[in-house]
């Protein structure tokens, strides 16, 4: 271990002790070690903004690129100055052009990718799995194969009954008003059992996240301190 | 000579009359009063004032939709006849109305030829009240309550600004107001009025006090009108059956708010009327609150503690156990762990990978979670790399590229080089970019890093740890590339909402946390491995579902301290 590695080590192993200091509760070795990463990710982050990003495709084409490319690059410098002189109170109702335009885009977007990368897609998962000819391709696991195709139509019609908000009919006065129609209120129990099941693997994932980063810190730690007194 | 003044609007009527006059209300039941002939002053005996004319525009207005305002005007030119404006004003009303001539009209006109001086205020209030209509007519500015007050301070109109503005209010409202009450005369007369101690006499009495007598029926809400007009009187501002120093706060307060209106407007009425509902709701609320706060202040510091106390133990036992396992015990051998069937989808798409060809890693997590990310993409990156496959990273995090570069040094152990396609943020923009394969010529220039292979890559490895991200990249990547084949490479926390996609074929293979990326290497090796930290992790998982059991268990007891509190 040489002398660098020896330093970013010990500074490494106190910032850790600060960060798990929290175990015992917000304090002010917690505070300075969350400023600190705050600090310097914000001023990487600027420098990796325009190293990557502002230089290559901004400033570049703009300087060095041809008439359409210069030509191309008034777009994207007329959203930015609008963006930039919106932070003077008089001219803040200028900003609204550039987000809006970014808002719109990313919506689009988005919107698109659900619709024909999430909606359809996983709707013709579950019908596909009703298809007699893939049970047929595998006449040993066909009972395994329908009652996997009939669980996932449960589950779906299950947790879309649990999210269906429709009052009850009322056929007398003293009906319950906020009681749902009892079709979709036993389809709703059904599909609690999946949200439930979905939540707790959910659950189960974010903790063995955390945890093995924790592992690995402590790992860290535990070989530097082998290292300064003499282990391997 | 009596008189029967009408209970709805104040007006005098004949003894014999069965109905009001003036408004047709009905005098059964009105006892008989004396004519305030000499002890009221002229405008008194106008008739009933009415609410609105306690200010001046409001007068006016009344006098308008009364139909007299004819006969005030012809009152008025009595006394004031070197008035134009008036005859201006008046002059179709003047005509039209001169035949009918009420007694109390008679006897003010009267009583004008006799005394001049008689109709003194009636003059000034009309007189002010004209010129403020006529500003009206020309400025038209007194189309809200405001703006009349403003009128009111210029220069020039009714009043000007020297004058003090307690002299101002006084003069704009009718001079009942500082008199007896009409009103109060008819309480007086049936005997409505009781009588009694003075509440404001009563120095130090609380609300509750107060309010406890007023249920008991030893205070009423009239008695406190009647206080309020008698401390008024006295020139108390804010007097009440409460002590003036309880509504000091109350006082400054009000007193901003009110600023705008106070040459105007009396604000010093304060009437508070409770039902007995009202008064229990008020004594279990006070009852509540101080008992909160007499409990939460006995056992706060406490519970503070005890919370405390039991962090510290929870964490030593997490942090010395994982630690103690990392020293003391072996790695643990998991080669018997099932390889699932997106893990052996990403087996078979590895070993078909043929030398030489591409491959595209998004790094899209973040350092927190390297280790992981390592454990499982370093048998790929191992076998990827044998095949000597060309490799791009473009990353959606800043420091994508330097994790990128010690991926690489952890998982082969040397420095290899990589075509860095730079850094994109925001995932969908940058997946619709890749989708869409950015080749603009416009958008290129010698400098610019995204320079996509004209023939596509081999396959796009997603390196991610949140699930909403790898359902932006799987979503434009399928919709647009749907002949590129995607592979996910993420951490246990994304694994279940990503598996979606590997069902629905979306997605070619798919490795999420360590367990299954020991087993994956275990595959590939086909020897037993035991990966560093993994006995940790065993133990980890254990503390953790012991301790939701015990928090299940216990979930249901009661604190002590709330069994004690709630006993109080």
């Amino acid at each position: 271990m040489n002398l660098s590695d020896l330093a970013w080590g010990i500074i490494g192993l106190i910032l850790t002790v600060m960060v798990l200091s929290y175990a015992i509760g917000d304090n002010f070795l917690f505070r300075l070690a969350s400023h600190i990463f705050i600090g310097l990710t914000a001023g990487y982050f600027l420098v990796v903004i325009i190293h990557q990003i502002v230089w290559p495709y901004w400033v570049t084409p703009l300087a060095v690129g041809s008439w359409g490319q210069r030509a191309w690059m008034i777009i994207p410098s007329a959203l930015v100055l609008l963006l930039i002189i919106s932070q003077f109170q008089k001219f803040s109702k200028l900003g609204i052009i550039p987000v809006s335009f970014l808002i719109g885009v990313t919506t689009a977007i988005v919107i698109g990718g659900a619709v024909f990368g999430t909606l359809i897609p996983q709707i013709s998962t579950i019908v596909e799995r009703f298809e007699p000819s893939a049970w047929a391709a595998a006449p040993e696991q066909t009972g395994f194969l329908v009652l996997d195709a009939v669980v996932m139509l449960v589950g779906v019609i299950g947790v879309l009954s649990f999210f269906y908000f429709g009052r009850r009919k009322i056929e007398f006065p003293d009906d319950d008003q906020t009681k749902r129609p009892r079709f979709f209120e036993g389809l709703g129990k059904i599909g609690q059992v999946f949200i439930g099941v979905t939540l707790g693997a959910i659950f189960a994932g974010i903790f063995s996240s955390t945890l093995w980063a924790l592992i690995d810190r402590l790992s860290f730690a535990s070989d530097l301190i082998k290292g300064l007194f003499g282990g391997t | 000579m009596p008189v029967l003044i009408c209970p709805v609007c104040g007006a005098e009527n004949p003894i014999s009359g069965e109905k009001c006059l003036k408004c047709d209300a009905t005098l059964d039941g009105v006892t008989p009063l004396d004519a305030p002939v000499e002890g009221l002053s002229g405008d008194e005996s106008l008739g009933s004032p009415t609410k609105d004319e306690q200010d001046l525009p409001g007068l006016l207005q009344s006098l308008k939709d009364e139909g007299d305002i004819g006969e005030v005007e012809e009152s008025l030119q009595n006394g004031l006849a070197s008035n134009d404006d008036l005859s201006d004003i008046f002059a179709e009303k003047e005509a039209s109305d001169e035949e009918v001539v009420p007694d109390w009209l008679e006897r003010i006109r009267q009583r004008a030829k006799e005394e001049p001086d008689a109709i003194g205020d009636v003059t000034q209030k009309i007189s002010a009240a004209l010129e403020t209509i006529a500003d009206d007519k020309d400025e038209n500015k007194h189309d809200d309550f405001q703006s009349w007050i403003e009128n009111i301070r210029k220069p020039g109109s009714a009043h000007s600004e020297d004058q003090p503005a307690n002299e101002l209010k006084k003069e704009n409202l009718p001079s009942r107001l500082s008199d007896e009450d009409w009103l109060m005369r008819i309480r007086k007369a049936e005997g409505k009025l009781p009588e009694g101690p003075d509440p404001t006499e009563q120095k130090g009495n609380s609300l509750l006090q107060w309010l406890i007598a007023l249920e008991e029926g030893r205070e009423t809400p009239s008695k406190l009108g009647d206080e309020t007009s008698a401390a008024d009187e006295e020139g108390d501002e804010f007097s009440s059956p409460i002590t003036s120093g309880d509504y000091q706060v109350v006082n400054e307060q009000t007193q901003k708010i009110a600023t705008p209106f106070k040459d105007v407007l009396d604000i010093d009425r304060l009437m508070v009327d409770i039902s007995d509902e009202e008064q229990e709701q008020v004594n279990l609320f006070e009852t509540v609150v101080t008992q909160e706060n007499q409990a939460g202040q006995q056992h706060r510091p406490l519970r503070k503690i005890k919370h405390w106390i039991w962090r510290l133990v929870i964490s030593l036992i997490l942090i010395s156990g994982l630690t103690a396992s990392l020293l003391v015990w072996d790695n643990a051998d998991i080669s018997g762990a099932f390889l699932s069937p997106q893990n052996a989808a990403f087996l078979s798409w590895s070993e078909a990978r043929q030398p030489g060809g591409s491959l595209l890693f998004i790094v899209d997590f973040q350092p927190g979670y390297f280790s992981e990310i390592m454990q499982i993409s370093k048998p790929i990156l191992g076998m990827m790399l044998e095949k000597d496959m060309e490799i791009s990273l473009l990353s959606t995090t800043p420091s994508g590229e330097l994790l990128f570069e010690n991926l690489l040094a952890e998982s082969t152990g040397e420095e290899l080089a990589f075509t860095d396609l730079g850094y994109l943020p925001m995932s969908s923009l940058a997946a619709y970019g890749i989708a869409n394969h950015v080749e603009n010529e416009l958008l290129q220039t010698p400098e610019s890093p995204i320079v996509l292979p004209a023939e596509g890559y081999d396959g796009i490895l997603l390196l991610s740890d949140q699930a909403e991200d790898v359902q932006i990249w799987v979503e434009q990547l399928t919709a647009l590339m749907p002949e590129t084949q995607v592979l996910l490479l993420l951490t246990s926390q994304a694994g279940p909402l990503s598996l979606p996609y590997w069902e629905s074929g979306q997605v070619d293979g798919m490795i999420s946390g360590v367990v299954e990326a020991a087993a994956f290497e275990s595959a590939v090796s086909g020897q037993t491995v035991s990966p560093v930290g993994m006995r940790a992790y065993q133990l980890g998982s254990g503390l953790m579902v012991l301790m939701l059991l015990l928090g299940l268990t216990l979930k249901n007891r009661p604190d002590k301290d709330d069994i004690g509190e709630g006993a109080q």
